[in-house]
C-alpha cells in the first residue's frame, strides 16, 4: 500500500498512516508526492506531521561531524560565484528597462523605480539572487573573476557533469572535476590562457583547455564516445601559421571523460585548441572532422 | 558561536539560529559569498550525513556540493516558521543523498538504456520546526538508545538507509504495518524523551 504506483488521491486516514514514512523520507517517489498533494489541499491540520516530523532533524544530530575535503568548499563556492556572475547581466536588466544599471549608475525609469535612484543591489522576488554591482565591477577587473567567468561557461557543461556523476560513473566525473580544477589553476597563472572547447556537432564532446605561458597544456573533456581498437583522441594546437601540431593523445574512460596534459606545446596568444579522433596515436596531420575546438584567450 | 565547535551540554540557545537566518537573508539578497559562512558551520554535519547515507565519499561530496548550491539558489524560499536554517540545510542534504542512492540503486538493478532518468531539479524538502531547539549530539544519541532496537532500526533504515517502508518490510521479513508502527512509535518515543511531552505511545492508533 505504501508504494502505490498511481497518483490516486489519498484519504486523510491513509495520509495519517503514511505520516511517519513521509517525514523520514521513507516512501517511494509516488507516495511522497501523493502525501504532499493531500496536505496541500486538505482542510485538516494533520498535526501528526509536525508531531512526528519535529524530531526527524535530530537523527542527523546523532552523527559525529566529518570535516569534508578542503577542496569541496572551494569548489562549491567557485560554482556559486560562477553561476552568480553568469546570471548577473540577465538579472540586473529587468524586461529591458534597466540596461544602464548593468554597466553603470545611469538612472533607468523602470515602472517600479521611477523617481528613485537605481538600486545598487536588486532583490527580485522570483529571480535568482544577484550580486552587488560594485562588487561585480571590481571582480570584472580581477584575474580571479576571469577564471570565474570561464568557470561560469564551464558550469553549463559542468552541471550536466554533476548530474551524470550522481547517477553514473562517479569516479570518472570525480576525476573530470579534479582535472577541470587543474585546468582552471593553469589558466589562472601569469600569462595563462583558457579555451572552452565547444563541440562541432550538437552532442559532441565538450571541455576546457588551458595553455600556460611555458607551453604547458591541460585539457579536460567530457561526452567522448568510446574509442575502438587503436583509436585515440588527439589534441592539436593551431597557431598563427595555421599548421596543426599534435600535442598529445588520450582515450576516454567508461564514462566518456578524458584528460590530457602536455608540455612544451607551441603556444602563443590566441592559439586554437582542437580535438580529433585518430585511427592510431602519433599522427602528424589531423583526420577530419574536428570534434571540438576553441580559441585560447588570456586574462588581459 | 558554532555549536559544532565543541560539545555543549543540553540545549543550545537559539542565538545561532537567529544568526543563521540573518546570513541566509543576506544570501537571498545577493551576498552570495555568505553561503560560505553556512558551509563553515554545517559543512561537516552535511558531509557526515551524506557520507552515512551514501557510504561513498565521492558521492557524498557531490551531494553536499549540490545541496549547498541548491540552498544558495533557493535561499529566498526558506520560511523561518518551518525549522531552523541548519535543519533546512541538512534536510536538503538528506533529500539529495537519498535521491542519489536510490538513483544509483535503480541503475544498478536495471541498466539504463539511454542514460537513465533525467535528474529532477532540486525540490525543497518538507520540514517542521524542531520540537526541542538545538540539542547536542550526546543528548540525541542517548535519546535514541532509549528506543527499542526494532524501532531504532526502522528509523535508521528509513532515514539513513534510504529505504522505503515497503523495502524495509521486504528486507527484514516484517509485515508492512509493523514497520509503519515501529517508525511512528519510534518517532513519538524520541519526541517524548527529548521534550518530555507529546502524545502517549498508545494514543492515536490509526483508523485502519
Amino acid at each position: 500500500m505504501t508504494d502505490r504506483p498511481t497518483a490516486m488521491p489519498l484519504s486523510c486516514d491513509e495520509v495519517r498512516d503514511l505520516a511517519a514514512g513521509f517525514v523520514l523520507g521513507a516512501l517511494d517517489r509516488a507516495g511522497m508526492a501523493a502525501v504532499r498533494e493531500h496536505l496541500a489541499g486538505c482542510p485538516e491540520a494533520h498535526q501528526e506531521f509536525a508531531e512526528l516530523g519535529g524530531v526527524v532533524p535530530y537523527l542527523a544530530d546523532s552523527l559525529e561531524p566529518v570535516p569534508p575535503p578542503t577542496a569541496l568548499g572551494a569548489r562549491m563556492l567557485a560554482a556559486v560565484a560562477a553561476e552568480a556572475s553568469a546570471r548577473t547581466p540577465r538579472s540586473v536588466s529587468p524586461a529591458g528597462t534597466g540596461r544602464g544599471q548593468a554597466v553603470g549608475p545611469t538612472p533607468a525609469a523602470g515602472p517600479a523605480s521611477a523617481g528613485t535612484p537605481p538600486p545598487i543591489r536588486s532583490v527580485p522576488a522570483t529571480a535568482p539572487p544577484v550580486v552587488s554591482l560594485d562588487t561585480e565591477r571590481t571582480r570584472r577587473r580581477s584575474p580571479l573573476l576571469w577564471v570565474a567567468s570561464i568557470a561560469a561557461v564551464l558550469l553549463i557543461v559542468g552541471l550536466a557533469a554533476w548530474n551524470v556523476s550522481l547517477r553514473h560513473d562517479l569516479d570518472g566525473a570525480q576525476a573530470y572535476g579534479a582535472a577541470v580544477d587543474r585546468v582552471l589553476a593553469l589558466a589562472g597563472t601569469a600569462g595563462g590562457q583558457a579555451a572552452i572547447l565547444a563541440p562541432a556537432q550538437p552532442g559532441g564532446p565538450t571541455g576546457i583547455a588551458a595553455v600556460g605561458a611555458d607551453g604547458t597544456v591541460r585539457i579536460a573533456m567530457r561526452g567522448l564516445a568510446p574509442t575502438i581498437g587503436t583509436e585515440v583522441y588527439e589534441a592539436w594546437v593551431i597557431g598563427a601559421d595555421k599548421a596543426p601540431v599534435a600535442i598529445g593523445s588520450f582515450v576516454p574512460d567508461a564514462g566518456g571523460f578524458g584528460t590530457m596534459a602536455a608540455e612544451s606545446a607551441p603556444t602563443g596568444p590566441g592559439v586554437t585548441i582542437a580535438l580529433t579522433l585518430e585511427p592510431t596515436a602519433g599522427r602528424t596531420t589531423p583526420t577530419p572532422p574536428v570534434l571540438s575546438s576553441g580559441v585560447a584567450a588570456g586574462a588581459t | 558561536m558554532n555549536a559544532l565547535s565543541g560539545p555543549v551540554p543540553g540545549r543550545v540557545a537559539s542565538a545561532d539560529d537567529d544568526a543563521d537566518r540573518l546570513v541566509l537573508e543576506h544570501v537571498a539578497a545577493g551576498d552570495h559569498g555568505e553561503i560560505e559562512i553556512l558551509y563553515e558551520r554545517y559543512g561537516a554535519m552535511a558531509f557526515a550525513l551524506a557520507s552515512r547515507i551514501t557510504g561513498d565519499a565521492a558521492l557524498a561530496e557531490d551531494v553536499v556540493q549540490d545541496a549547498f548550491i541548491g540552498a544558495w539558489r533557493n535561499a529566498g524560499r526558506y520560511e523561518k516558521g518551518r525549522g531552523s536554517v541548519k535543519t533546512w540545510l541538512l534536510s536538503i542534504v538528506h533529500h539529495r543523498a537519498i535521491d542519489a542512492i536510490r538513483r544509483r540503486r535503480a541503475t544498478a538493478e536495471l541498466p539504463e538504456p539511454d542514460g537513465g532518468p533525467t535528474p529532477e531539479p532540486l525540490t525543497l524538502p518538507d520540514l517542521w520546526p524542531e520540537v526541542a531547539g538545538r540539542l547536542d549530539r550526546d543528548t540525541v544519541v542517548a535519546a535514541l538508545l532509549t528506543l527499542s532496537d526494532v524501532q531504532r532500526e526502522a528509523l535508521e533504515l528509513g532515514y539513513f538507509g534510504g529505504l522505503t517502508q515497503q523495502e524495509i518490510a521486504d528486507r527484514t521479513g516484517t509485515p508492512l504495518g509493523t514497520v509503519k508502527s515501529r517508525m511512528r512509535l519510534g518517532l513519538l518515543s524520541l519526541r517524548r524523551v527529548l521534550v518530555g511531552d507529546g502524545p502517549a505511545a498508545d494514543e492515536g492508533t490509526t483508523g485502519r
